[in-house]
């Protein structure tokens, strides 16, 4: 019923050395799930919006987008967040974070307020 | 010499012909001979076997000077002799009887020596067997194997080729020889599969032959045709396979040769088969010891942490698992870093050893891991650890010491689970032991009262396990004061892992009985870089190195790791301000520049640009983020518009007792 994800995108990570950032898409049932890897910077922001752009032209029911492997996360990161909740009202936006990483600048903006943040994947996928 | 039985019973009997004219007895004194006098009442050589001798009046004269001897008679045995005799008068009976004694001993000497011979035989199989049996190390025991049979074959010379297996899975032979020197052997190849040899080494059965060189089998293979040029002569010839008596496989063979021919006997066969039947128990025992030596050396060593980077420390860790013995698997070490900030060290030993004592060690390295991140402090996380130990593991304890640096307050809090002290020496080189005798090990103890002390830059810490210390030949207290002496050697060299590895040879004479582990911390004096300078082009490529340049530089501040992550990112984000808008009009992005000091207590972090920043978008409500997560994350923020560009300037207070410099 959806395409398949073609391809896993990789953008290098530059200086970690580690895990390489980068976003993948994936379904799950009747929920699309985004992981996204490694610093979500204004490096890897734009290509963060492309999965959202794509995943959302296959219209599901919900759109996970799954933080628990973001090492950093900016500003320019939060504004795709924001986005994808605020573009496609049909579809409900849930994000994944757990750490402080991601949790602390999430509610420091008080993002938390605005976007349905699930602390795991599970919880996420749940029936709302 | 101890007595042999023989000899022992006969003097018994010999008292009883010492009897007067009415049948009387008459005391009977003993003289013990000495190798010279044994071998002159013999005639020749002593140690022929069981003799009784009546000696002449001159013999004697000499050997009892001046003593009236009635009568007398000597007693000969293998190493020993003994001359009895009486000054009161003795009777014709005993002249008789003594003859008559000497009649019989004559024959029975050689019984008797038979008899002694297959009795230490026995006793050889018997002790050699114990031994065997209870000998894991490989090499020492099939030598005292080889020895030992070759003896009780009567061999010239013995050989025993066994297989081992490596860690690859390849099989590969080794052997022991006894009775010549193994350059007699050293130019040949290794024994095949030929004719004479295979029956042994297929585990088929024992092959005895007289003469071998006589033997059908013998001489039908190349090159050699027989024997290589060179080789002993053999012509005896003994072999018994070697088989497990779990697995049944053919672990090795017995090779016994002597140049002349029909020395060996069903009785050597049978001696040789039930040595090659210790042999293999014990060569069995010693392969499943080694794999699971092996075993407990592989599992703790998976179980080693990944050390960190301490910021402001060097950290030297070392884990050697015992070299020899079985003493492998209960020592541990670990460094754990904490989101406060501090650094947690740990060090510990597991009573026992062995695959079980490995894996209790995981269990306790996790929960104390657990309790450590939780930011318990030291007594708490070592109460809440014994507790779970006590529960888990039946009749166990561990012993702990677990010290926690806090780099903010410049200090070491610690407490000890019945643990040796640890080592701190003060920067100026006093050195001293820490917390020693705090409290009961983990699993037994239910109070850990911690201490604490200043731990300032230039400071050492040095935390170990007993197998460092102990030895079988040293007494511990000992060993600690050359620990303490070479401490001080390590701390002034300029490579202190090569300063270890030299000190931990000394200690242990490069072979250590017990595991070892070793965490040893140097503060360092020098206050880390305190300024931060980059420059690059304003482009979204150049910001990942940026971020990655200010996260080092931040995290040797000495802030919480909290807030040098927010520093990173409020840089961060004036950065990508600048990358995005201040060069927009242009064709070619311009310079961005990025400061950081620490000065008085405060860091601050300054960006700079020289372009024209475009005013926001007003539709672009999501950008705007940016600058108010700066505002909120750094203490201070002040924005400069200037004619030529933007500068931002952002501040942290950080605690004024991390400033290193300020002793450094």
């Amino acid at each position: 019923m959806f395409e398949t994800p073609d391809s896993k995108i990789q953008e290098p990570s530059g200086d970690d050395g580690g895990a390489a950032d980068g976003v993948t898409l994936e379904k799950r049932d009747e929920a699309l799930v985004l992981r996204v890897t490694g610093a979500l910077d204004l490096s890897l922001a734009p290509k963060l919006r492309q999965f959202v752009d794509r995943a959302q032209r296959l219209a599901p029911s919900v759109l996970v987008i799954d933080l628990s492997e973001v090492s950093f996360l900016a500003s320019a990161g939060m504004a795709e967040l924001v986005r994808a909740h605020r573009s496609t009202p049909s579809i409900a936006v849930r994000v994944v974070a757990t750490g402080r990483v991601t949790v602390r600048p999430l509610q420091l903006t008080r993002l938390t307020d605005e976007l349905v943040i699930a602390p795991t994947l599970s919880a996420a996928l749940a029936p709302a | 010499m101890t007595g042999q039985s023989g000899f022992d019973d006969l003097i018994d009997a010999l008292r009883g012909t010492f009897v007067g004219s009415e049948g009387e007895l008459v005391e009977v004194k003993t003289l013990r001979l000495a190798d010279a006098e044994r071998r002159r009442l013999a005639g020749g050589d002593p140690d022929e076997g069981l003799a009784l001798v009546v000696p002449g009046g001159v013999l004697l004269d000499e050997l009892l000077p001046g003593v009236p001897v009635s009568a007398a008679v000597g007693v000969l045995s293998r190493g020993e002799g003994v001359l009895m005799f009486a000054t009161d008068p003795v009777s014709e009976r005993h002249r008789a009887l003594v003859e008559g004694a000497g009649l019989v001993t004559g024959p029975v000497a050689g019984l008797v020596r038979e008899l002694h011979a297959e009795a230490s035989v026995l006793d050889l199989l018997h002790s050699v067997g114990r031994e065997l049996t209870a000998q894991l190390d490989v090499d020492r025991l099939v030598q005292k194997a080889t020895d030992a049979a070759t003896k009780a074959t009567g061999a010239e010379f013995g050989a025993f080729f066994y297989n081992l297996v490596d860690e690859l899975g390849e099989s590969y032979t080794l052997y022991t020889i006894s009775g010549v020197p193994r350059e007699a052997f050293s130019r040949f190849p290794m024994p095949r599969n030929t004719a004479v040899f295979g029956p042994t080494f297929d585990g088929v059965g024992t092959v005895r032959s007289p003469d071998i060189t006589q033997d059908p089998r013998f001489g039908r293979n190349a090159p050699y045709h027989g024997m290589p040029e060179d080789h002993l002569p053999v012509r005896s010839y003994l072999a018994v396979p070697v088989i497990s008596p779990t697995t049944e496989e053919v672990l090795g063979g017995f090779f016994f040769g002597h140049p002349q021919a029909d020395r060996f006997t069903a009785r050597h066969e049978f001696l040789a088969e039930s040595l090659a039947r210790y042999a293999a128990i014990a060569l069995d025992n010693a392969r499943l010891y080694e794999r699971e030596r092996i075993f407990a050396t592989e599992l703790s060593r998976s179980m080693l942490p990944v050390v960190p980077d301490v910021s402001g420390a060097d950290v030297v860790t070392r884990y050697l698992p015992a070299t020899t013995g079985s003493k492998v698997g209960g020592d541990w070490f670990d460094v754990i870093p904490l989101s406060s900030g501090s650094t947690a060290f740990v060090i510990g030993d597991v009573v026992g050893h062995g695959v079980t004592a490995a894996t209790i060690m995981g269990q306790i390295r996790t929960a104390i891991r657990s309790y450590a991140l939780l930011e318990l402090a030291p007594s708490e996380v070592l109460r809440n650890v014994s507790q779970l130990a006590a529960g888990l593991f039946d009749a166990s304890f561990v012993t702990c010491f677990y010290a926690v640096h806090d780099p903010g307050r410049r200090n070491l809090t610690y407490a000890n689970a019945g643990h040796l002290p640890a080592v701190l020496i003060a920067p100026h080189g006093e050195v001293q032991q820490i917390g020693e005798a705090l409290a009961q090990p983990l699993g037994v103890g239910s109070e850990f009262p911690q201490r604490m002390t200043a731990f300032p830059p230039g400071v050492d810490l040095v935390l170990y396990t007993d197998g460092l210390v102990e030895s079988r030949t040293r007494d511990l207290t000992v060993g600690i004061e050359w620990l303490l002496e070479g401490i001080t050697r390590v701390r002034e060299a300029p490579d202190r892992e090569a300063a270890w590895d030299e000190l931990i040879s000394e200690l242990t004479l490069g072979r250590h009985d017990d595991d070892i582990a070793l965490i040893h911390v140097h503060r360092h004096l020098d206050p880390p870089a305190a300024e931060f300078h980059r420059r690059a082009d304003a482009t979204v490529d150049e910001l990942a190195g940026l971020r990655s340049g200010l996260t080092q530089w931040a995290a040797g501040l000495g802030m919480t790791v909290e807030r040098s992550e927010d520093l990173v990112l409020a840089s961060y984000e004036a950065l990508s301000n600048s990358v995005e808008h201040a060069y927009r009009d242009d064709p070619r992005p311009g310079a961005v520049e990025v400061h950081g000091e620490r000065h008085r207590g405060q860091v601050t972090v300054t960006v700079t640009d020289y372009g024209t920043w475009k005013v926001r978008d007003a539709t672009d409500t999501l950008r705007g983020r940016g600058l108010s997560l700066i505002g909120v994350l750094a203490d201070h923020t002040t924005t400069i518009h200037r004619d030529n560009g933007t500068t931002v300037i952002l501040t942290w207070t950080v605690d004024d007792t991390t400033e290193d410099s300020a002793t450094g």
